[in-house]
């Protein structure tokens, strides 16, 4: 989605709209960890994923507040490709 | 001419009304999760639901009688009666789904609070199912349902793997429970019962008699095909653009993205205005559909060709399942996870629903001449074992992998 509309090849109500699902959905995911028991070998890296999950919620929701402010958009698009391969690598440590 | 155009329009509703919130969702995470290799179950519940189409269609025309006549005539009071039970519950849970679906692609399109679009998705469907006639709802439902075509054409675009994708289309088996699971899912939305009861009691509605019995070999063959063609595109689509990013897509939203991707705007516009008839028209169907089979059972006059008055049970029964699943999209249940509920319920009740249909088909008290050949019961009995174990596998396949989230 930040893809296409840093590309300008979307709508503002289709971000807004589905940015909002996304980012609350990131947003459950890191509450879902944080209330989570843990094994103590996994804590750091659950850490890491529960910042991942709060970071990407704050950028979907950066984009979704003003997707017509294409410096920001860029800026968030920059973010978010670098916290989805942090995630990816992350999950595959797990 | 006029039967050509008629068998075009005819078709071309065919293809935009075939998928529904089920391929939305299953087909859409089916790709996400195993790129090409479930095309094949497409394939197969296509087959079925053109052999299972076309036999009801048949004996809807030959004998007058559509499906759930048939259920309760050949299964007996006790066997249509849970069958009837399980019909309605599951035509329910789609309904809501549908409708809850419809109103989120709306929200998507006008931002507003998914509260009012719930209640404007419910109060445009039954307006349009209260004014405008048969033939117009099944028209209005399936060419705008076509803007669908839209991911045919990104599937093309995105440049997939052509080598890997005629590979999908060959059953294979991965080892995985999830994808047991996904593969039970597209088989359950391509034959969904409601589709039949649906398609046969508009045969009815359509007055069909013997002299129909070509269109509607050509119109379940070409339609479900072509209908069938826009499912895998799905698949396809989701395979390019989420398998690689490991997105598991969970939003109708993200759905759209898939024709974003391809096309943009347009892209993304065309997409939820077709995934807005598409849900709607299924939504339409599943209500009809509740509404045939209690009023068939029952023996109420039913059908829409009836002025209201004449069939006030059948109107007030379609109108109280529309109720009914407004006050359950309204507390917040997520429409999609309905969805999957709703497909995996249908896929259990699936032989109840095509014992039936099959028995009569190859019945010659009943049939004449129209009864089935030999390969029509031989593909009969075939998908019917195959619809039998995706039946038995679908609620152990749901618990062991947790509804598709493991």
């Amino acid at each position: 989605m930040a893809d296409d509309l840093v590309r300008q090849r979307t709508t503002t109500t289709f971000v807004r709209v589905h940015g909002d699902e996304l980012s609350a959905q990131a947003q459950h995911e890191a509450e879902k960890l944080n209330d989570d028991s843990i094994p103590n070998d996994l804590k750091a890296r659950a850490q890491d994923a529960i910042k991942l999950a709060s970071e990407i919620g704050g950028a979907i929701d950066e984009l979704r507040t003003s997707p017509q402010d294409r410096g920001q958009d860029r800026r968030d698009w920059a973010k978010l490709r670098q916290w989805s391969a942090e995630a990816y690598r992350l999950g595959n440590s797990i | 001419m006029k039967m050509v155009l008629g068998l075009a329009l005819g078709i071309l509703a065919a293809i935009g009304g075939f998928v529904d919130i089920g391929e939305l969702v299953f087909n859409i995470q089916a790709g996400a999760s195993f790129r090409y290799s479930l095309l094949w179950a497409v394939v197969l519940g296509v087959i079925a639901i053109i052999v299972y189409a076309e036999m009801s269609g048949r004996v809807a025309a030959v004998s007058g009688r559509p499906v759930f006549d048939v259920v309760r005539m050949r299964m007996g009071l006790n066997v249509g009666l849970v069958t009837l039970a399980a019909s309605l519950l599951i035509n329910l849970i789609t309904l809501a789904a549908e409708v809850g679906g419809a109103a989120l692609v709306l929200q998507l399109l006008l931002n507003f609070k998914v509260g009012t679009m719930i209640l404007l998705a419910a109060i445009a469907l039954v307006l349009i199912v209260y004014f405008v006639p048969f033939d117009g709802i099944e028209r209005i439902f399936g060419y705008m349902g076509c803007a669908l075509l839209i991911f045919v054409v990104a599937a093309v675009h995105l440049k997939p793997d052509w080598h890997q994708v005629a590979q999908g289309l060959v059953p294979s088996w991965s080892g995985s429970w999830l994808y047991a699971y996904f593969a039970v899912g597209v088989i359950g939305s391509a034959i969904a019962p409601y589709e039949v009861y649906f398609y046969s009691s508009g045969a009815i509605e359509d007055r069909w008699t013997v002299k129909d019995l070509n269109f509607n070999r050509v119109n379940v063959t070409l339609g479900f095909v072509l209908g069938g063609i826009l499912s895998a595109a799905l698949i396809i689509v989701s395979a390019e653009v989420f398998a690689p990013l490991h997105i598991s897509p969970g939003y109708l939203g993200t759905t759209a993205l898939g024709a974003e991707q391809a096309y943009g705007a347009i892209g993304l516009l065309l997409a939820l205005l077709g995934m807005l008839f598409a849900v709607g028209g299924a939504a339409v169907e599943c209500a009809f559909s509740g509404a045939y089979s209690l009023a068939q059972f029952a023996g109420w006059e039913w059908g829409k060709y009836r002025r209201k008055r004449d069939a006030p049970r059948f109107t007030l029964t379609w109108l109280i399942f529309f109720a009914l699943a407004f006050v359950i999209v309204e507390t917040g249940v997520d429409p999609v996870q309905l969805t999957e509920y709703a497909v995996i319920f249908s896929a259990v009740a699936l032989p109840l629903t095509y014992l039936p249909v099959l028995l009569i088909a190859r019945d010659p008290t009943y049939m004449g001449e129209h009864v089935n050949g030999i390969v029509g019961n031989v593909l009969g009995w075939a998908f019917f074992v195959i619809l039998l174990g995706v039946s038995l596998a679908a609620i152990p396949l749901m618990v062991i992998t947790n509804g598709g989230a493991s």
